[in-house]
């Protein structure tokens, strides 16, 4: 008898775990800065892959992405006919992870790419899980057939103010979200940073009774935490 | 020491106070609890949600890894939403008072279904519902083989095309078309339902509640239902259109142009059309809409639109396809231009030539219950009708809370007919040759202001009509007719009558909305004068020389009121005055008016009303007659008992009900009506070998019943979509055959159900069904019966990517009580049209088994008389068409 319900008991545990996948595109809107107008190669979008199980989120670069330096001629603003080169530089990862564990706390960022010489730069960062301090609104829309509700906060980073407004939908009960984006009822299913960049779930797909093993990724330089690499990107140490 | 104890006590007070100061603010208390799994088990990072009773979120937590969780709320009730991955969503409802509230532990039963439908009706439905709105993806409904917005429409969930060529949403006809958010084809949906390609398409939108540019009202629901097709950027801010041009044998063909221009201040559309294949522009009951802007507006006015026996309305209307032959050559304009935000100009015109010819054959039997009287005719009719439509409206927004709008509106409406008609009923056969000529002017200019009010609406409108009608009638014939004296003409009358109606008016509505009840007070006032002279050549009885001035004046007032969320009652009372001036004999009269309604609003999607309403119709000078009027070469009108000052008090009663689930993509529809008149004009029909004469004459029996039940259902598992209706429709009235009184009834029952295949990819779609109709006249117990039953069905497909095909096959057999026949018809399509390719090729057979000389089996049955007719219908056609995209 006592066989009989550890059998059960250990088949229900396996019966009941669950995966949930998806593709998040990032569209670039706007840049920082004075000229904010962007080229139609940095508005291209980018796709993510979206995996979710056991409180382990994913969060992973799939499309082909690289930097690109391209001369464009710009005719000059007072002489006619007189063109000059000018580089336009487009910097995009080729290697983009988020990986958040509730279990542990543990949040971990990889990334690599070229700078403008060209020179490939890695970044790792491990920290605890952000914490956002939401503002549900009263607003809803609807987002890839999911009614979603608003929610808005607010960050510093890099020394800028950055107002974010995200849409989560209650019926998905998982409090995670894109990039390092978190704490609401519900899958975060659209994130709009400023008018710069919105980030949105494409596609969602559940998978029943099966697991996903989320490994943390391995770190490709030594490990910072992100107000140690805010430092490094602003004052270079 | 006294002095010391009562600082301290003081100071105790004082932080008494503050210590209650913030639970007095704020009151907030917190909530406890438990999350477990059915093993007992704890459950992290499940989602705890409080809601509103209005389903706002007002705060969450998620639960620790002890599976607890402590929320602070302000006091009230609220609902608690318990939710994680995987597990069924608990929900319960919570009160809080003034003490903390510790929850027995919260279990979560295992449940992997749920998120998957969650994200099942996500993906796989196309339909998506916000607020009033429903919007249709269109791709997830299309299968590639559509070509216009007609196709596209129905392959859409709940949208239709009735009969009529009108666009039905849920078995209802919507109230606007809107292509790109304007209004360009009024009630015409049939030219853009044909013109508009479906590639032009983005999305579609069904709007309820619609409101308009004109419309100023902020809460209120206006009750009306639009449908918007919006345009793809690609085909916006320039000219897009085609050129089709088809040709066949025996001289059949068709050039259609359509002409576009979506811009963000102008949209345009010229659609040119000349062809002989029965494509017209209008039916009978878009004439309606455009020559009474009552009918045009569905306001809730009363239509002014009088059916009387003097009306001669264009055949070309009603005819369809049982004609001949049949050209029809027109053009629409339709721009609305938009130069500020404030501003917008709406023009509108239609111009239409048509010309055909009827070609009938019709057995009457008159009195079939004394005494009956049998007439043979053969009928060949031709008629050419210019008909013009010019409209202008102008609409200047002032502010959110004002508008004023002038409406103007000219309709010119000219026919020529001759009637050759061989009547084989009497011995010695007779000839008659009956030319009509009728000449319609109408003006119409309104000019109305609305302003709001603190949320009180304010509408008042001033308004000028103006018709113009002119009839020339001739009969010639081979023999004697109408029993009149022709002593002096050879079997020759020459008939002209001319009406004209001047209207002036007036009117002021007020409503008041407050949260629970609203109040809507009314006046108008109307001034018309009407004249109407007719006299035929060298006959005397014959000369009516009638003058008619009625003033009109109306008030009243409507209360609402809001039972609860759900439920709304209406009750209003109207009192009305008549004065009224016939031939210079002054008359007066009044009446009182009432009406009140439940409506039930379920929510968007499942609305219920009744209503009933008593009013009283007054006679027009068209009933009013003097002497006779020659209808025909046998039949005559008179005035026999109806007074000026007469009333016909009526009653209305209605009931419908609609429900639309976009989720299951299911609808349905009931209406039911009920119309009794106490009192009403009807005739007293005299017949004999050569003549009928129909006396106009009060009688107490007129009822009419009419009820609709319709639903669509499209379902999940098999690709399947099933629709049906079937509506029952019945008059009863007496009349007077010979001053004796006599029943009349006519019973219509028809049904049609269809059956359609939605796959998305697949090389044939298959659509069809069964339509049904039975007619029952009713003559004193005499029965006259057609039945008409027509299974059909509808293939299409694409052969290789770029060649669509298309096979209609129809059969019908029609039963009548001495007639019957059978009519297979067979309609094959072709269609190459490359992807990116400006050209498209045709090949249309229409009804390719009948080239020549076929007729169909009519039942024109009426008061005192039974009529069979045998009408021609338009020959089947093959031809052959070149479309240029641009």
């Amino acid at each position: 008898m006592k066989k009989t319900l550890f059998i059960l008991y250990l088949f229900s545990t396996l019966c009941y775990s669950q995966t949930l996948k998806g593709i998040i595109t990032q569209n670039p809107m706007a840049g920082i800065g004075d000229e904010t107008e962007l080229s139609e190669k940095a508005k291209k979008a980018m796709y993510y892959a979206y995996t979710f199980s056991n409180r382990i989120s994913l969060q992973e670069l799939i499309s082909k992405e690289e930097t690109s330096v391209d001369t464009v001629m710009v005719e000059h603003p007072e002489i006619k006919d007189l063109k000059k080169g000018s580089i336009m530089v487009n910097i995009r990862s080729t290697k983009t992870i988020y990986y958040k564990d509730y279990n542990t706390n543990v949040y971990r960022f990889e990334s690599s790419r070229k700078n403008r010489y060209l020179i490939t730069e890695n970044t790792s960062i491990k920290d605890e899980i952000p914490i956002y301090n939401w503002i549900l609104e009263d607003k809803s829309q609807t987002i890839a057939g999911y009614l979603c509700k608003k929610a808005k906060t607010e960050r510093t980073l890099f020394g800028r103010k950055q107002y974010i407004i995200a849409w989560y939908c209650e019926d998905l009960p998982i409090n995670d979200g894109p990039m390092d984006f978190n704490g609401l009822p519900g899958l975060i299913l659209q994130i709009e940073i400023g008018n710069m960049n919105i980030i949105k779930f494409e596609k969602l797909k559940f998978l029943k009774d099966e697991n996903t093993t989320i490994d943390e990724p391995v770190n490709q330089s030594p490990m910072l935490n992100i107000s140690q690499y805010e430092r490094k990107v602003l004052y270079g140490n | 020491m006294n002095i010391n104890l009562n600082y301290v006590f003081n100071r105790k007070q004082f932080i008494c106070f503050f210590l209650f100061l913030p639970t007095l603010l704020f009151c907030q208390r917190t909530v406890n609890g438990i999350v477990k799994d059915t093993n007992n088990n704890f459950i992290e990072g499940a989602n705890i949600i409080v809601k509103t009773k209005s389903n706002n979120t007002v705060a969450f937590r998620t639960s620790d890894s002890q599976g607890s969780f402590s929320i602070k709320i302000n006091s009230g009730n609220f609902l608690l939403k318990i939710s994680y991955l995987g597990y069924k969503t608990v929900s319960q409802n919570i009160e809080i008072n003034n003490e903390d509230l510790i929850l027995q532990p919260i279990i979560l039963m295992e449940s992997n279904t749920e998120l998957d439908e969650v994200i099942l009706k996500a993906e796989n439905n196309g339909i998506v519902q916000k607020g009033d709105t429903t919007l249709y993806k269109i791709e997830k409904f299309l299968n590639g083989t559509e070509e216009n917005l007609k196709d596209v429409i129905n392959n859409l969930p709940g949208l239709n095309i009735n009969e009529k060529g009108k666009i039905t949403a849920n078995g209802k006809e919507i109230d606007r078309l809107l292509i790109d958010g304007e209004d360009l084809y009024k009630r015409q949906h049939q030219l853009a339902t044909n013109n508009v390609s479906s590639k032009m398409i983005k999305d579609i939108e069904l709007i309820r509640n619609y409101k308009g540019f004109e419309s100023i009202q902020q809460k209120e629901k206006t009750g009306l239902t639009a449908l918007n097709v919006n345009i793809k950027d690609d085909f916006k801010n320039k000219f897009t259109g085609n050129l089709e041009v088809f040709r066949g044998v025996k001289d059949k063909g068709k050039i259609n142009s359509p002409l576009f221009n979506f811009n963000k201040h102008i949209k345009f559309s010229l659609i040119v059309n000349s062809n002989n294949l029965g494509d017209a522009p209008m039916g009978i009951e878009d004439y309606f809409s455009l020559i009474d802007s009552d009918v045009r507006e569905s306001n809730n006015r009363n239509s002014k639109v009088v059916f009387s026996n003097l009306e001669d309305l264009p055949r070309f209307l009603s005819s369809g396809i049982n004609v001949k032959s049949k050209t029809n050559n027109f053009a629409t304009l339709s721009t609305i231009f938009n130069p500020t935000d404030k501003i917008k100009i709406d023009f509108y015109s239609i111009f239409n030539n048509s010309n055909q010819k009827e070609i009938f054959y019709r057995n009457i039997l008159l009195n079939p219950s004394i005494n009956p009287i049998e007439i043979n005719e053969n009928n060949n009719v031709k008629e050419r009708n210019f008909f013009g439509v010019f409209q202008l409206k102008s609409i200047y927004k002032a502010n959110e809370n004002t508008v004023l709008t002038l409406d103007t509106n000219l309709n010119l409406d000219n026919t020529k007919r001759i009637n050759l008609i061989e009547n084989t009923s009497i011995n010695n056969s007779n000839f008659i040759e009956q030319k009509s000529n009728p000449k319609k002017l109408l003006f119409n200019s309104e000019l109305s202001l609305k302003k709001n009010i603190n949320s009180n609406i304010l509408e008042s409108n001033l308004y000028f009509k103006h018709v113009k009608n002119r009839n020339q009638n001739s009969i010639n014939s081979n023999n004697e007719f109408l029993d009149l004296d022709f002593s002096n003409n050879p079997f020759f009358i020459d008939q002209s009558l001319k009406k004209e109606s001047r209207e002036a008016g007036f009117g002021i509505n007020y409503t008041l909305n407050k949260t629970k009840i609203g109040i809507d007070i009314f006046t108008n006032t109307s001034l018309t004068s009407d004249k109407l002279v007719s006299n035929v050549i060298n006959q005397t009885g014959f000369n009516n020389d009638l003058s008619q001035n009625n003033l009109l004046s109306s008030m009243g007032s409507n209360f609402t009121v809001k039972i609860n969320q759900v439920l709304n009652y209406t009750i209003g009372l109207n009192y009305n005055y008549v004065s009224n001036k016939f031939n210079k004999s002054p008359n007066t009269s009044n009446y009182l008016g009432i009406n009140s309604s439940f409506k039930a609003i379920f929510n968007n999607n499942n609305i219920g009303q009744l209503s009933y309403k008593f009013s009283s119709s007054i006679p027009t000078i068209d009933n009013l007659i003097e002497e006779y009027i020659i209808k025909d070469y046998r039949n005559l009108i008179i005035n026999d008992d109806i007074k000026p000052n007469n009333l016909f008090p009526y009653h209305q009663l209605s009931f419908n009900h609609f429900i639309f689930k976009p989720k299951t993509k299911f609808s349905f529809i009931f209406n039911a009506s009920y119309n009794f008149k106490e009192k009403s004009i009807n005739s007293n029909i005299i017949n004999s070998t050569n003549l009928t004469v129909s006396k106009n004459r009060i009688t107490d029996q007129d009822q009419m019943f009419s009820t609709l039940l319709f639903f669509d259902k499209e379902f999940k598992k098999i690709p399947f979509s099933f629709s049906g209706s079937v509506s029952y429709n019945t008059t009863e009235k007496n009349f007077f055959e010979s001053d004796i009184i006599s029943p009349f009834k006519n019973e219509n029952i028809s049904s049609i159900i269809k059956i359609k295949t939605n796959f998305i990819k697949s090389l044939i779609h298959l659509d069809f069904g069964f339509k049904y109709s039975k007619d029952i006249y009713n003559n004193s117990n005499n029965e006259s019966i057609l039945l008409v039953q027509q299974p059909y069905f509808n293939l299409n497909g694409n052969i290789i990517k770029e060649l669509f095909w298309n096979l209609n096959a129809t059969y019908t057999n029609y039963n009548a009580s001495n007639n019957k026949r059978d009519i297979f018809s067979l309609s094959p399509r072709l269609r190459f049209s490359k992807q990116k390719s400006s050209w498209e090729f045709n090949l249309i057979g229409n009804n390719i088994l009948n080239l020549s000389n076929q007729n169909i089996i009519e039942n024109n049955s009426g008061q005192s008389y039974f009529e069979q007719r045998v009408t021609s219908i338009l020959d089947g056609y093959i031809i052959f068409g070149v479309k240029l995209k641009y």
